[in-house]
């Protein structure tokens, strides 16, 4: 057990001695806040530009409304300010002003309009305007003349400011649900969900790395004379595990700090409030904590298998598709009616930690399959770790060679006996 | 008193395939406490393959291998110093830390203190704070080799040491094997230098494809083949399998 501890010593220490690991620590995260950050902006600023259209404000609007069917011909601009368009009575010289540029915009509905819908809109912008919409002041005249001859709860139901009032029951126990806390509830696994993502991102290289680089720098026969395989595998799971665990904390209590800042300035966006439900909380913890181990013992295995990290970044690259495959069939996991290929990711050794917070996220995972994922997780684990211990014995001293899958597990020779 | 009493390692029909290729055929030997014994041969005779077993990294297909009556445990009694044929050390680590890593593995109880005084000695105090792969290759070597015998073995074994040393380094290990045979170690040094075997060994093994030829005192052997030198004791053997004749 000392020498086990004299390999975990080392290895986190060298590795919290290493800048990279800190900027990676800290730098993944940003990005991917950062990135969250500018799509929501992004989307936001979309949406709002969509809706707003093109600014008339400083615009001079015209209309000849042969239909005779606006019974409104003032807008409220982006200014907030009133603007009353100018009647015209011909179409030609409403066309004509725009085109001499005595008038921005000019709306021409059609005596037909009524049959046709269709109104016809002449501008002569400049030509970085030209794809813009200039047709929200006619729009809003179309509307507020439509809503004027339409009584109040029809104007309610086509506005869409009906409110709805949803009773649901749960589907276990009948008992009423608060909508609110089943929200909160949602966020603990989503976060975990989210922490995972980012650990085996940031930490997926690394730990086969720390596998491959003793064949790779040839120091395993060196160090097999002073430590037993089982002992330095162990020590580096360990060490490993408590570089995650570090990782984690540099996650976690921004998080946590930042929520409770907001909570106490009342600026927690969409009134979230979660619920820190402890056992639920303790859960989830545990499950990450699974997970993280799962997949470094299956880092770890590539990592033995393998001579160099060349060689291990292929095999890595299979293990993060198939770690993060649930996200691929996020539709499937989102249906309360759980699929058999739903049920087959839950319990695969690689996509069960994602698929396990995934159904937690869609609220479809009962207590007693959450259990039995954990136990999944923990079991593949340690049968994971137990096969690293089995083919380190037989390729520990492999070093610049392509992996021989025959050789390793074929081969009767074993260096210890675990 | 037995004579296997006075054995550190004991070798017993000793025999190893790879892939149906035979690398050893019933080998048996054994190296006295404190002697050293040179175990020899061409590339590929099976020299390594008898350490690496002997030293459990591999299992064999027949007969034991024993260090000190036991089979090879990493925790056992008897400390090993070990410089393989293949080294290296972890290019992204200090000097220091590196040694002071061993020296925990080792169960050295002040590792720091024993690694400055062999750097001083060797000339590196200088480059402790070093990483590893700012160090020239011969400073590598030294950094190895210090390594190798910082627990001060009971049995040191040598797989080809002087390959790739500079003038120095070869003096310093010279040195140092002088030294460490004085105190009482056993040292097993796998050399394709006569002049290093006739310098150093006792006894010597001779392989050839993975069967023993020869073995006893040096001048057993030059005896038994009616030869002054080492060197043309070799080419004797060796070269019949090359094609090359001799007077």
């Amino acid at each position: 057990m000392s020498k086990t501890r004299q390999v975990i010593r080392f290895e986190v220490v060298r590795s919290l001695k290493k800048p990279s690991f800190w900027l990676a620590a800290i730098l993944v995260p940003i990005l991917l806040g950062f990135y969250i950050f500018i799509a929501a902006i992004s989307g936001y600023n979309a949406e709002e530009a969509l809706e707003a259209g093109v600014d008339t404000s400083n615009m001079s609007l015209g209309v000849y409304d042969e239909a005779e069917y606006l019974a409104i011909k003032t807008v409220i601009n982006k200014k907030e300010q009133e603007q009353t368009l100018k009647e015209y009575k011909n179409k030609e010289i409403g066309i004509k002003d725009v085109q001499d540029g005595k008038l921005d915009v000019f709306y021409y509905l059609p005596k037909d309009f009524k049959n046709t819908h269709t109104v016809e809109v002449y501008v002569k912008p400049d030509s970085a305007s030209i794809f813009d919409d200039y047709a929200n002041p006619i729009r809003s005249l179309l509307s507020a003349t439509a809503l004027s001859e339409v009584s109040e709860v029809n104007i309610a139901i086509i506005t869409g400011a009906v409110k709805y009032q949803t009773t649901t029951y749960d589907a276990q126990d009948n008992h009423k649900v608060d909508m609110a806390e089943a929200v909160s509830n949602l966020i603990i696994p989503a976060i975990g969900l989210a922490l995972f993502y980012i650990l085996i991102i940031v930490l997926g290289n690394r730990l086969t790395a720390a596998m491959v680089e003793e064949k790779e720098n040839r120091i395993s026969e060196l160090l097999l004379t002073s430590i037993k395989p089982i002992n330095l595998i162990v020590g580096k799971i360990i060490s490993l595990m408590i570089l995650g665990i570090i990782q984690l904390s540099v996650l976690i209590i921004p998080l946590v700090i930042g929520y409770l800042v907001a909570k106490q300035y009342d600026a927690i966006p969409f009134g979230i409030t979660i619920d820190f439900n402890p056992i639920l909380i303790t859960e989830y913890l545990a499950l990450l904590l699974a997970s993280y181990f799962l997949f470094t013992s299956l880092c770890v295995v590539i990592g033995t298998v393998t001579s160099s990290a060349k060689d291990a970044n292929s095999f890595m690259s299979v293990i993060i598709i198939l770690t993060i495959l649930p996200i691929f069939f996020i539709s499937t996991f989102a249906s309360h009616d759980v699929q058999p290929f739903t049920y087959f990711l839950t319990y695969f050794p690689p996509s069960a930690p994602l698929a396990i917070m995934l159904r937690g996220v869609f609220n479809t995972l009962p207590t007693w399959e959450l259990l039995l994922g954990f136990a999944d997780i923990l079991i593949f684990g340690f049968l994971f770790s137990r096969l690293a211990t089995y083919i380190f014995c037989r390729n520990a001293i492999a070093s610049g060679t392509k992996v021989d899958f025959k050789k390793i597990l074929g081969s009767p020779r074993k260096t210890w006996k675990n | 008193m037995n004579q296997s009493a006075n054995n550190i390692i004991e070798v017993k029909k000793f025999g190893i395939s790879f892939g149906g290729k035979i690398v050893i055929k019933n080998l048996s030997f054994s190296v006295k406490k404190g002697e050293t014994f040179g175990l020899l041969g061409s590339n590929g005779c099976g020299k390594t393959t008898t350490i690496r077993t002997l030293l459990g990294l591999y299992q064999p297909d027949s007969g034991e291998l024993l260090i000190d009556g036991k089979k090879f445990d990493p925790n056992g009694k008897i400390k090993i110093g070990y410089l393989p044929e293949e080294r290296g050390l972890y290019k992204k680590e200090n000097v220091i830390d590196t040694m002071v890593y061993f020296g925990r593995l080792k169960g050295l109880k002040q590792p720091r203190e024993w690694s400055m005084n062999y750097l001083k000695r060797v000339g590196l105090e200088d480059f402790a704070k070093t990483k590893v792969e700012k160090l020239s290759q011969g400073m590598q070597q030294k950094v190895q080799l210090g390594i190798t015998v910082m627990n001060e073995p009971d049995l040191l074994i040598l797989d080809e040491p002087t390959k790739g040393f500079d003038p120095v380094n070869r003096r310093l290990l010279m040195e140092i094997i002088e030294e460490l045979h004085q105190k009482g170690s056993t040292i097993i040094l796998i050399t394709h230098y006569m002049d290093e075997v006739e310098k150093l060994c006792d006894h010597i093994l001779l392989l050839k494809n993975g069967v023993a030829r020869a073995s006893g005192t040096i001048n057993e052997v030059r005896n038994k083949f009616h030869r002054s030198s080492l060197d043309q004791i070799f080419i004797d053997i060796y070269g019949e399998e090359e094609g090359v004749h001799h007077e």
